[in-house]
């Protein structure tokens, strides 16, 4: 039981390296993650524009190493984040 | 019946479970959560269940073993597990307060509890906690199942612990609860109504419901009844015909059941203290005093306000800007009634704006109250204007709605954990639980979702929410700081174990929640924004409450700008002037009180009372108008 434990956990970290360097999904997520910290308060604005901007940058560059495009600008408005929009409609009551 | 019971020498105890009790009001002595002997009367103590302390001590003798459960049975940490059981579950003194009337029914000190219930709506609620009790104790049985097999495989055998006895204690707790709901030989349930279209509605509902519930109603009450006046009076005469009208009405409901009506004449002077309770009592064991005998039309009666009552701005009672506006009070008083004719008012002198109207109080009555079908689609009146729609929340639907988007989350992280079968089960079994606050709690999500629009429809300029009897429009009020909690308490778990699991959709959709949530809890405190309309009667219990509920408003910084006084005025029969004056007084006392209490005075309105009762839309259309200030005080 022991041994399958381990097992475990050496599949998950290789899994995660193997995520870190070629899924976008998982930057995706990471992005949520830094969303929910925001709204928590674990983080503050600035904290988050920083991250927001790193992970986005990160995002492109996978997209066009894929695409093999040449770089497009992206901003954080036209990306749509695991069901979660990056704009939030509905934010303004005033 | 209290005293009743007390008479006959038994050891009695009167119970409020309602959460804005007015019981000790009513007995005219303060009373705690602790059964105290009512003055002057042998053998009656009386009591106003505290829910939230009794809930406290329930869970702090057992809060170890849960916790231990909790721990063994999911993967998440003792920090986890801590903050998750520190959290208040929304709506669960409901629970406590079935608890407690167990505790005090097997106490075996007391051979009768009359219970002085909580709304409709709430108590039906109440009635159905000991299969949401059998349902947790499931819940912690499956975690706890995961341990004795372990142990099992391990040890070869198992044998019960301490864990097992508790949750075992819960669920025989929870059946013997609901038996003993459910005997005639042990409960009677007495359902005390007005004679009135309205509150016979709400009876039949209510009854319907309690009987696919097997639980048995002994007899219906019927209070207030007018007696005949000395002279003619338009007033009594009046109401003397609606009231005989709605008791037949009630009489062919009831027919067939075998139930028992008695019934309750109004009194002159609102009965409060023993005497006058004793008083009252007598009625209900002769065979009571009956509605008039004649039918016939009802002449329409408007009572006239004081004279000096001012007229007053519709931007004083609903300023333009205004998002959010929650019509609460006692029981009986009104609200649905005001609520509706405000609605109906902006809607018709503001074509601009989309107005909602909706209705949190599970015993709905807007539908009733504008004699129109409603349901949980919202949509205009027939006849009524395009911009108003008129909803009747459908709680169970909207939690089904909401469980089934997080169980998807929580489907797709199990998929990560890869989790056990019996995880993934005990995930489900807890999402099948519809909490005890879940009316409250659909009706949140259903402003900020009206508010702020969704796909499928363009958001409400106003909210007019109908809320159900103080109690739990306070606890609807309390809603989304607990839930947010609960969401923030989820999501930072979530985060924690992000490195190993991931968060999937699940964090998604919970931080759109907490966005929503954060947004209404800003708008609620804002007093530019939101408001809460407090609707009262002219007569001492209701003027209790009201000072309370200011009190409690106040505290939880939700602005409460009006204060509406309904049904004031009366006829010309020596009754009737008697009833006008005692009015006057009450509605002095209670501006006194208002002054005196707050720094921003709120607004008092009178609103005339009617016969028949305001209902249908054209009848509601002109009811705002008719609102006026109290004259001010007279000159020496």
């Amino acid at each position: 039981m022991l041994i399958g434990g381990l097992r475990f956990v050496f599949d998950k970290i290789a899994a995660a390296v193997d995520t870190e360097l070629n899924d976008d999904s998982h930057l995706r997520e990471q992005l949520l993650a830094a969303q929910m910290r925001l709204d928590l308060g674990e983080m503050s604005q600035a904290e988050f524009d920083s991250v927001e901007a790193d992970l986005l940058r990160r995002l492109r560059e996978i997209r066009e190493s894929r695409e093999g495009n040449g770089p497009a600008a992206l901003s954080p408005s036209e990306y749509k984040i695991t069901g979660i929009d990056a704009t939030f409609e509905g934010d303004e009551h005033s | 019946m209290g005293l009743l019971a007390a008479r006959t020498g038994r050891a009695t105890l009167i119970v409020s479970t309602d959460p804005a009790p007015s019981l000790g009001d009513a007995l005219k002595q303060r009373l705690t959560r602790v059964p105290r002997p009512v003055h002057g009367v042998a053998h009656l103590h009386a009591v106003e269940v505290d829910s939230a302390l009794a809930l406290a001590g329930w869970l702090k003798r057992r809060r170890g073993l849960l916790e231990q459960i909790a721990l063994r049975g999911t993967w998440l940490d003792a920090d986890d597990v801590a903050r998750l059981l520190r959290l208040s579950l929304p709506g669960i003194d409901e629970i406590a307060g079935l608890l407690q009337l167990g505790e005090f029914a097997e106490s075996g000190r007391y051979d009768h509890i009359v219970v002085d219930a909580a709304p409709t709506g709430h108590l039906l609620r109440m009635l159905g906690m000991p299969a949401v009790l059998e349902g947790l104790a499931l819940v912690f049985d499956r975690m706890q199942a995961k341990h004795r097999t372990m142990v099992e495989a391990l040890r070869g055998r198992w044998t019960p612990d301490a864990a097992d006895a508790l949750l075992h204690g819960i669920d025989d707790q929870a059946r013997r609860l609901g038996a003993m709901l459910r005997d005639p030989g042990q409960c009677l349930i007495a359902w005390v109504t007005l004679p009135e279209r309205l509150a016979i509605e709400e009876t039949s509902d209510a009854l319907h419901v309690l009987n696919g519930q097997h639980i048995t109603v002994d007899r219906v009450i019927v209070n207030r009844i007018t007696p005949p006046p000395r002279a003619p009076c338009r007033w009594c005469d009046g109401r003397r015909r609606i009231e005989r009208e709605a008791f037949v009405a009630l009489e062919k409901r009831i027919e067939t059941t075998g139930l028992a009506l008695g019934t309750l004449p109004a009194v002159e002077t609102e009965p409060r203290g023993v005497a006058s309770l004793r008083a009252l009592g007598r009625h209900l064991e002769k065979p009571g005093v009956r509605p008039s005998r004649r039918a016939g039309r009802v002449a329409p009666f408007t009572a006239s306000l004081p004279p000096g009552a001012q007229p007053v701005e519709a931007s004083a009672i609903l300023p333009r800007g205004t998002r959010l506006v929650l019509f609460g009070g006692k029981g009986g008083v009104g609200k649905t009634t005001c609520a509706a004719a405000a609605a109906i008012d902006v809607a018709l002198s503001a074509p601009d704006l989309r107005v909602l109207l909706l209705s949190a109080d599970p015993a709905h009555s807007v539908g009733d109250v504008l004699e129109a079908a409603a349901g949980d689609d919202p949509h205009p009146i027939p006849g009524g204007p395009p911009n108003l729609l008129v909803r009747e929340l459908d709680a169970g639907k909207a939690f089904v709605t909401l469980r089934d988007r997080l169980a998807e989350g929580i489907e797709d992280l199990f998929l990560r954990v890869s989790g056990s079968a019996a995880d993934r089960q005990a995930m489900r079994d807890v999402l099948e639980l519809a909490p005890p606050g879940v009316d409250e709690l659909a009706a949140i999500i259903d402003v900020t979702e009206a508010l702020g629009g969704t796909g499928s429809s363009p958001r409400c300029d106003l909210v007019v929410i109908d809320t159900a009897p103080t109690g739990h429009a306070l606890r609807l009020l309390e809603m989304p700081g607990l839930v947010h909690d609960w969401v923030r308490t989820v999501m930072a778990i979530l985060l924690k174990y992000e490195p190993v699991v991931g968060i999937g959709d699940l964090g998604a959709v919970l931080l759109r929640l907490s966005k929503g949530l954060g947004r209404l809890r800003a708008l609620l405190g804002d007093a530019a924004r939101t408001r809460f309309a407090v609707v009262t009667r002219a007569a001492a219990l209701p003027r209790a409450e009201t000072v309370r509920l200011l009190g409690r408003l106040h505290a939880a910084s939700i602005a409460a700008p009006l204060v509406i006084v309904n049904a004031v005025g009366a006829g010309t029969c020596s009754r009737c002037r008697n009833e006008r004056r005692r009015q006057q007084e009450e509605v002095l006392a209670l501006a006194r009180k208002l002054t005196r209490r707050s720094a921003s005075k709120p607004l008092l309105l009178l609103a005339p009372a009617t016969v028949p009762p305001p209902s249908g839309f054209l009848a509601l259309r002109g009811f705002l108008d008719e609102w006026r200030t109290p004259p001010g005080p007279r000159r020496r």
